[in-house]
């Protein structure tokens, strides 16, 4: 049974003090000096007695009013100076506690089956994946896990120019300059290079939510060295690669090239510029060329990738095999090698409006599709590790890349570039 | 008229090749100073420049695509 007794402390014990206690509760109080074998305290307390235990200072009584109670804590008149709800004790019985054990056991059991059958009856567990579903390019780099955007990284894409206007980058500051007389760098009726720009800085598509671009927060350059038919020259080249640097831009992307010979020495222009623009610590990343026919015939990596200062991408397709039209490196005795491979065939990117279509997107093949992946990738490593230099960062690209099985280094490599989980 | 590229040994003053190759009667477009590239016009065959100052020289290559 619940007990609804209270212990009051009192600051004396004065006759007067009694009386007041008794006259304010409407209690009689019996000394504890009187309590004896034949008179115990719980046949004392009840509604109208109290006990005080006179050596304490402490008294008990019954069904009290609480309110009462606390009010006298506050009355400076009042003796009171305490008071608790008398508490329930037991005795400690060692067999009694075993007996709780014991049952306390029979229900952890009982838990453990219930999980036990739970997790039984639940299918295999699945990999995570991502929220967001990519393309067959980035599930090939491992793009899924990333925690890296490029945030803050500068990506400049040396190409036909941009179309600003696409609803994928609404929004975006893009910044640029056109080194191709009479012709803007903010719009692109060509495509390749706002199809370059998206794989490097895009992000998803506005219609169906699917994942196409690699560094979504980088900051975009547009450099147009091509002509709206995709024709440029050296001097356009090299007027937008010395803007480039002297702007610090981290990476100029190169989804461009002109045909080596077979035995043909490497640019010396070209290769003093990628080591002038490694020295001021940005990376110039290049497409090996599309001149092959494969197996046939293999053509030699082009100009300018075929620099030793410059990154030389080649493309594999989606069954990782070699595309057949990506250059390699079979001038081995004058240079000109392949450094690196990427995804380059049925690559989805942004793409401006054809003829009142309203599509925003085109499936394009080819080294320039895979280069801007690199580009990408790079500047994902550059935000993850922003104290590298470029010479660093071309190193931990290669270091990182998976060779992949049956394909030869002339043809990709040190392999397919990949993110770094 | 040719358009030409010429990379700069290490150490030449630019000054000095530019008197040089406007006394030869040789226009010249741009110098790129972070690059150390020099481009410049001229009629003459590449065999009739001063090679002392520059590493190379390449004609202009107007064949690059995508």
């Amino acid at each position: 049974m619940k007990s609804n007794r209270y212990i009051v402390l009192l600051d004396n014990q004065h006759e007067s003090t009694i009386r007041s206690v008794e006259k304010e509760f409407a209690v009689s109080v019996t000394s504890s000096e009187l309590l004896s074998k034949d008179n115990r305290s719980f046949d004392i307390i009840d509604d109208s007695h109290a006990v005080l235990y006179k050596n304490l200072s402490m008294m008990v009584v019954d069904n009290v009013d609480e309110k009462q109670l606390s009010l006298s804590l506050t009355d400076k008149k009042s003796p009171i100076v305490y008071f608790e709800k008398e508490r329930d004790f037991y005795v400690a019985d060692e067999l009694s506690l075993i007996e709780e054990l014991k049952m306390d056991i029979d229900a952890l059991k009982n838990k453990i089956l219930e999980l036990e059958s739970t997790i039984r009856k639940k299918p295999a567990q699945q990999p995570s994946v991502s929220a967001t579903e990519l393309e067959w390019g980035l599930k090939a780099i491992g793009m899924g896990d990333t925690l890296f955007s490029g945030k803050g990284v500068n990506i400049c894409i040396l190409d036909t120019g941009f179309e600003i206007q696409h609803p994928d980058f609404a929004g975006r500051e893009i910044e640029g300059k056109s080194f191709i007389e009479g012709e803007d760098w903010d719009r692109d009726p060509n495509g390749h290079g706002t199809h370059c720009g998206g794989i490097a800085c895009g992000n998803v598509r506005n219609d169906t939510g699917k994942r196409y671009g690699i560094a979504k927060d980088s900051n975009l350059k547009i450099g147009k060295v091509l002509s709206d038919k995709g024709k440029g020259s050296t001097s356009s080249i090299v007027d937008a690669i010395d803007w480039a640097i002297t702007k610090q831009f981290r990476i100029i992307s190169l989804s461009l090239a002109a045909p080596a010979k077979l035995n043909e020495k490497p640019s010396v222009l070209f290769e003093t510029i990628g080591k002038k623009a490694l020295d001021n610590n940005s990376l110039l990343i290049a497409a090996a060329g599309n001149d092959s026919n494969r197996p046939a015939s293999l053509a030699p990596v082009s100009v300018p990738a075929n620099s030793l200062s410059i990154m030389a991408v080649a493309a594999i397709d989606k069954e990782m095999q070699i595309a057949r039209f990506s250059n390699a490196g079979i001038n081995a005795a004058t240079g000109g090698n392949i450094d690196i491979c990427a995804p380059g065939v049925n690559i989805l990117s942004a793409y401006p409006q054809k003829n009142g279509s309203s599509d925003n997107y085109e499936s394009l093949s080819g080294t320039s599709m895979a280069t801007p992946f690199v580009s990408g990738v790079a500047a994902l490593y550059m935000e993850q590790f922003p104290n590298l230099t470029a010479r660093e960062i071309w190193g931990l690209l290669e270091n990182n890349a998976k060779p992949i099985e049956k394909l030869k280094y002339r043809d990709i490599g040190k392999g397919l570039i990949q993110v770094i989980k | 008229m040719n358009t030409y590229f010429a990379v700069l040994k290490g150490g030449v003053s630019f000054a000095k090749v530019s008197r040089t190759l406007k006394a030869s009667g040789i226009k010249i477009i741009n110098y790129y100073r972070k690059l150390g590239v020099v481009k410049f016009e001229t009629e003459k065959s590449i065999s009739d420049i001063d090679f002392d100052f520059f590493i190379s020289i390449e004609e202009e290559n107007n064949n690059f695509g995508i």
